[in-house]
């Protein structure tokens, strides 16, 4: 009983002890930054393609009038817009607000309040009309929750030259670019349960489990069919049921291979791909691109210091082949 | 002894977080417990879905309307055959393919007589006030995907057949 008891303790000290290391342990920030930085890009497309219907999504001469929209909402979901006067003029008000935000948060100038401030825009437009919602739509609104609460102004901000500049100090790069970021790995369980279940969704479904769900999904004309694919891929039986399949196992695969050193590389890797394929087949809007911006926050300084000697190795062996060229030569 | 507090705090958030995350987006968690999270993760902006094509769609779909105005005369508006369009021009009217895709399957709803109304207005813009009186019926065009287990396969190239229509809405705007 005595054992039992001092293995209950040992146990939750040791899951203790674990958790505190995940969440708690300083991280390179400059992946914040990183995530930052590509997330504010991708918003401002998202507003400027949003820019020229602004009245036809969301004014009262619209498809969708406030009062419909709100009816249609229900009590749980909130808009901004819904408290503000139904004019044009307030409108166009509140949308380059939300790009000043977007702005100010790519820029990193108060970023965490900004990254606030654009999730409060997004989930007030969404609301507003949520019949024009997608996928990318919920990733950009789940980025821009993470964004707030990591350290995402710490490093290549406006927010830490200015601060860097009123303090006077010299930090060394260690201890500018290194804080705890509980936020990062939130968002990083995110990406993995975002995959995890969209797998788990899939291997209920018998399309998915039989291997003809791809037959179907590039027959839908108003999706599928952006850039040139052979022929044979999607007219194959053997080839659909390679490319189903694939997708079922990568969904199931990489959220649990990303978190082990050993196989993380390859299971980001395996993510890009899954997500470049998509996006080179398939009309998606912004969807993929804002789940390689959530992908990035499973880089490690590691990856780019490794890029980096990779690169400087490959130099490094052009000149010697040069130079021993200039000797045969000479 | 306030850091220990604030770490608590943050502890506590974050295992919120996990939970909130686990039961939404996990599609075996049960469905009451999800409904007894919604008020809170639609709030916060952590509501979320991922059934990403699964089941995917049997079915391509266009929509017109046939739009009748008090004063006799008659428009017909449709929506784009999406093929024929650029890349960027997909990119961008991407919100347009979105609405028709969401809308159609919606039944009677108030948001159809609102899209009714707005079709009347923006197909005679010159005419103030055109939607009133007018009758705008809305229709759906299909081209069903036939089963994969029936062969040969015709080419995802193939444009798609529509080949069943039928009247989803008759709006009679006052």
């Amino acid at each position: 009983m005595t054992n039992g008891g001092y293995n209950l303790v040992a146990a939750w000290r040791s899951l203790a002890r674990g958790w505190h290391e995940f969440f708690h342990a300083p991280r390179d920030t400059r992946v914040c930054a990183i995530v930052r930085i590509a997330f504010a890009a991708l918003v401002l497309v998202h507003w400027a393609v949003l820019y020229p219907d602004l009245e036809l999504w969301y004014g009262e001469n619209g498809v969708l009038p406030a009062a419909v929209a709100r009816e249609d909402a229900g009590p749980l979901r909130w808009s901004l817009l819904w408290h503000l006067p139904e004019t044009s003029a307030t409108l166009q008000a509140c949308f380059w607000i939300a790009v000043g935000n977007t702005v100010l948060l790519g820029v990193g100038l108060l970023p965490r309040l900004n990254a606030a401030c654009v999730l409060v825009w997004l989930i007030s437009f969404q609301n507003r009309n949520r019949f024009i919602l997608d996928g990318e739509d919920a990733t950009m609104r789940l980025l821009a929750l993470y964004l707030m609460l990591m350290p995402c102004g710490a490093s290549w901000s406006a927010n830490s030259l200015l601060l860097r500049w009123w303090k006077g100090t010299q930090e060394s790069q260690t201890e500018r670019h290194v804080k705890p970021a509980w936020g990062l790995r939130l968002l990083q369980i995110q990406m993995a349960v975002i995959f995890l279940a969209a797998g788990l969704t899939k291997i209920g479904d018998d399309a998915w489990l039989d291997g003809t769900a791809m037959y179907y999904v590039a027959r839908l004309d108003d999706y599928f069919g952006r850039l040139p694919t052979p022929a044979w891929l999607f007219d194959q039986p053997w080839s659909v049921a390679v490319a189903t399949w694939s997708v079922v196992l990568g969904e199931l695969l990489v959220p649990v291979c990303i978190w082990f050193r050993q196989t993380r590389r390859f299971a980001l890797a395996a993510a890009v791909l899954f997500h470049l394929a998509n996006e080179w087949t398939m009309h998606l809007f912004l969807f993929h691109w804002l789940m390689l911006v959530g992908w990035l926050s499973f880089l490690e300084p590691s990856d780019w210091q490794w890029l980096l000697r990779r690169e400087r190795q490959e130099r490094g062996d052009r000149e010697q082949g040069d130079c021993s060229v200039c000797n045969l030569k000479s | 002894m306030l850091s220990r507090l604030r770490l608590f705090g943050v502890n506590l958030l974050i295992a919120a977080v996990l939970v909130l995350v686990a039961i939404e987006a996990i599609p075996q968690s049960p469905p009451a417990l999800r409904a007894l999270v919604q008020p809170l993760t639609l709030r916060v902006g952590l509501a979320q879905e991922w059934d990403l094509f699964a089941p995917p769609d049997r079915v391509n779909t266009r929509l017109r309307a046939e739009i009748s105005y008090a004063d006799g005369q008659m428009k017909e508006w449709r929506s784009p055959d999406w093929p024929k369009l650029a890349p960027a021009q997909r990119f961008t009217m991407h919100r347009r393919s979105e609405w028709l895709d969401n809308i159609w399957n919606l039944g009677d709803s108030p948001v159809l007589t609102s899209w009714a109304a707005y079709l009347a207005r923006s197909e005679r813009p010159s005419a103030p006030h055109a939607e009133q009186g007018a009758e705008v019926k809305i229709i759906i065009d299909q081209a069903p995907i036939p089963a994969a287990q029936v062969a040969p396969w015709t080419s995802y190239h193939a444009p798609a057949k529509f080949t069943e229509s039928t009247t989803l809405a008759i709006e009679k705007l006052p």
